[in-house]
């Protein structure tokens, strides 16, 4: 017997039956496709753009900072698609829900489908750049491994980050419609802010506070270090795994509060 | 077996501008009871205190007038719409049948559609595989199946979307003013389809503005008005209350 209690909020839920987990396969697959569809190369237009945004940057860029090509090309080059990948889930995030409103009132599948299938594509999206980051690794003869091993792990603990949050930020993104706008506008500004093109090293004593305070910079370290062959520092795991539980902790609270009203508000 | 216990429905309506008129504007319009105000938001009553059992192998048909809370009960039988209080409790699977288009992306082709929305209504990949040439066959689209849906005239459309919305059966049928568009010799189709799913399900919720369709597939029937039941009992009998009315 199935039975439906108070509130009827059982499919708000991040942790969804696993049987839902080919559907969501299918549409990342179909989302993937979409995105370059009709174009002539496909999803390698990931590989070229990537390429020519990261050149362009490292060319200018090291003179301007007046460092060698062989330390910052390999760096700059992990460092955007790392916030690629972080960007993009949480510059999406807020219209998570808004797409799916004709399917969330037709149908009763879990909500967690939609931030699972945007957080994946922009991990495969991520996954897709790479060879770009291990050319210029092995043109530069970067020692990545073995200590690249690491990126696995630390890519996963970013997943347990990412996708809680993209739910966070998409039931706050359903309910105020301003959310989406100002994360939008503060991503451009973030990208420059944030020790993506610079190293944090850089920064003077005075300037330290760009990276201490700024949750990103974590991020960008998590996913980085290892690509370059080095560790993370332990600071860096400790701040992640304190977002990651209040990343979690905000999504189930947000799910028995207001994941209800979803189905209203978009 | 579907049964619900005092079930109650409010739904938060975000306001901006003159309340006051809205406040009577909305009351009008959706017929429900709006029952509490706060600084920007109303709660529209659409469910008060609705309870009723439907056992087993019983049809039973929704009537009212628009805003009356049809689709409300529904879509809340169905686990889409949150319960203010009250219990309800379903016995095996639900399949429902609310918007059928949705889901549907029209750039892609018709057999991609086919397997998108059947992604919806059941997670099983095998069983929807095994479901894909009937569901071809039944729409009788012929080579336009792998043409994008953004070609169809309205009748392909509609063709396509009730085709895969009549493959998929299920224990508990939830059919919210499905049958509607296709020309007479699909209606026919459609409508024997509609029967076998009929007869091989336990239970058939179905609402309509169509009283004589209600009447033909329904033994029992509800009519609501404003989220309330006016009348609950045998088909004939409520159908012919509510034809008084009109």
């Amino acid at each position: 017997m199935m039975e439906l209690k108070r509130y009827g909020n059982q499919r708000f839920s991040l942790l969804f039956d696993p049987k839902w987990l080919p559907h969501c396969l299918h549409f990342l697959r179909q989302d993937l496709a979409k995105q370059y569809d009709r174009t002539a190369l496909g999803i390698l237009w990931v590989l070229i753009s990537q390429t020519i945004n990261i050149s362009g940057i490292a060319f200018v860029f090291s003179m301007v900072f007046n460092t060698e090509l062989k330390d910052f090309f390999p760096y700059l080059a992990i460092s955007i698609l790392s916030w690629g990948l972080i960007s993009g889930v949480v510059g999406e995030s807020p219209r998570l829900y808004h797409a799916a409103g004709q399917v969330l009132n037709a149908f009763p599948i879990p909500y967690g489908t939609f931030a699972l299938r945007m957080v994946l594509r922009h991990f495969v999206i991520f996954a897709y750049g790479l060879p770009v980051f291990f050319a210029v690794a092995l043109y530069f003869r970067v020692p990545v491994f073995p200590l690249v091993l690491l990126a696995l792990p630390n890519l996963i603990l970013l997943f347990l980050l990412l996708y809680p949050l993209a739910n966070v930020l998409g039931v706050l993104g359903a309910r105020y419609r301003d959310i989406a706008p100002i994360v939008g506008s503060f991503i451009y500004l973030l990208f420059l802010v944030s020790p993506v093109i610079y190293e944090a090293s850089r920064l003077p004593a005075n300037g330290k506070w760009l990276v201490i305070l700024n949750p990103f910079y974590y991020l960008l370290e998590l996913v980085r270090r290892p690509f370059l062959g080095q560790v993370p520092g332990l600071e860096i795991y400790l701040v992640v795994a304190v977002m990651i539980a209040v990343a979690w902790t905000l999504s189930t609270v947000f799910d028995r509060k207001y994941g209800r009203y979803i189905v209203f508000w978009v | 077996m579907i049964s619900l216990e005092n079930v109650t429905v409010d739904i938060p309506v975000q306001i901006q501008g003159k309340r006051a008129v809205l406040h009577n504007a909305i009351t009008e319009m959706v017929g429900g009871v709006v029952t509490s105000r706060s600084a920007s938001r109303l709660n529209v009553r659409a469910l008060d205190n609705v309870s009723f059992t439907l056992p087993s192998g019983e049809r039973l048909g929704l009537i009212g007038h628009n805003g009356a809370g049809k689709t409300t009960l529904l879509k809340t039988i169905a686990g889409l719409y949150p319960i203010s209080s009250g219990t309800i409790e379903v016995e095996g699977s639900v399949r429902t049948f609310f918007n059928l288009s949705a889901g549907l992306d029209a750039s892609q082709s018709g057999l991609k559609n086919i397997k998108n929305v059947a992604l919806f209504y059941t997670p099983d990949i095998a069983e929807i595989e095994h479901m894909v040439p009937e569901i071809i066959e039944f729409s009788e689209l012929g080579d336009f199946i792998d043409m994008p849906v953004s070609t169809y005239s309205a009748g392909m459309l509609a063709r396509l979307i009730v085709s895969i919305a009549l493959n998929f059966g299920g224990e508990n049928l939830i059919m919210d003013e499905m049958l509607g568009a296709g020309d007479a010799s699909f209606m026919k189709k459609v409508n024997a389809r509609v029967h076998k799913m009929m007869e091989s399900s336990k239970s058939l919720l179905f609402a309509s503005h169509a009283t004589e369709i209600v009447h033909q597939l329904c033994n029992k029937v509800i009519w609501l008005e404003k989220g309330r039941i006016k009348m609950m009992g045998d088909a004939t009998y409520v159908v012919e209350e509510f034809n008084k009315t009109l």
